[in-house]
């Protein structure tokens, strides 16, 4: 290679200086470990942001679940078992006193037992459609207690004319009430 | 195809006194004693007969006895086999137990589009 030669002693220089440089390469314990700890704290840190992200988010989950479902329905679950309530024991005491045929009897019977159904229906498919949106197993339970609310309010009028049976009446819709109140609940505690 | 009939008898209503049918394990159980499942699976078209002095049939019972019919076949398909008869009834009986079939239907379509809360059950 040929070099200019005003620029010869500098290149002797210049290699003499990078042959004459020696890589330190052992590497101690202490260092390891300050490797580690500076890693491990890079995880811990991602791991409480992941952490308070996920927080956050269940935090926002729960406060709608309780701002959207739960505070707006308590007033409306109570006044369809209050009416729910009213309405089968003002049935039971129609069907009673009822001076026609037996087979309008049979008649007003099937009616009324239909309307219930409807009605109970309605108020379950507008709040299991609510909740679906949030948790789907609590929407599922919601749904059995419908169908087994459905059932009572039948059976509650084919016993109408046993006055023995007018105490269940109240038990029995207050404790289909109670167990919707128990599923909301259970909704909040387990975010 | 052979039109056959499906006779659903008071006994197989809750309760010994009840006019309804209602429950789920009660629709279930005579889903069972009918061989329902074998019936799904044949080229028979059936009617199916709801006894003199029924004052409602309700949705669980109708879930439990059918809803497995129709997930396997389809809601068209199930409705094409098996056609419900309300012949035996008083006449303004019909029109009320009509209505509790079509909302068990309704029910039943609901669980069909995706929510299936009544497969835990069934």
């Amino acid at each position: 290679m040929m070099i200019d030669i005003s620029f010869e002693p500098l290149y002797y220089f210049l290699l003499k200086s990078v042959l004459g440089i020696k890589m330190d390469l052992g590497v101690s314990v202490g260092d390891i470990i300050a490797c580690l700890s500076i890693l491990f704290a890079i995880y811990q840190f991602r791991r409480q942001m992941s952490l308070s992200r996920k927080e956050q988010m269940e935090n926002q989950k729960e406060t709608w679940f309780l701002n959207v479902i739960v505070l707006p329905q308590l007033p409306e679950i109570k006044a369809f078992y209050k009416e729910l309530l009213r309405k089968i024991s003002g049935q039971r005491r129609t069907l009673r006193n009822f001076r026609g045929t037996n087979v309008m009897r049979v008649e007003r019977l099937a009616k009324y037992k239909d309307a219930n159904l409807q009605m109970v229906s309605n108020f379950f498919l507008y709040l299991e459609s609510l909740i679906e949106s949030y948790d789907s197993s609590i929407a599922n339970k919601m749904r059995n207690v419908d169908y087994d609310l459905q059932d009572v309010c039948s059976e509650l009028l084919d016993t109408y004319n046993d006055e023995t049976t007018d105490t269940d009446v109240a038990l029995k819709i207050l404790n289909s009430e109670r167990v919707i109140i128990s599923l909301l609940n259970k909704g909040l505690k387990r975010i | 195809m052979v039109r056959k009939y499906i006779k659903l008898t008071t006994e197989f209503r809750g309760g010994a006194n009840s006019t309804s049918f209602s429950g789920r394990k009660e629709g279930r159980d005579v889903r069972g004693k009918l061989h329902l499942d074998e019936k799904d699976r044949d080229d028979n078209e059936y009617e199916v007969l709801i006894p003199k002095g029924t004052t409602s049939f309700n949705p669980s019972y109708f879930l439990g006895l059918f809803y497995k019919s129709i997930k396997a076949l389809g809601m068209e398909a199930f409705l094409k086999k098996y056609a419900f008869s309300y012949a035996e009834l008083d006449e303004p009986l019909r029109p009320i137990i009509e209505s509790n079939i079509k909302l068990g239907m309704v029910r039943a379509g609901n669980e069909l589009m995706g929510k299936t809360g009544l497969d835990s059950f069934l």
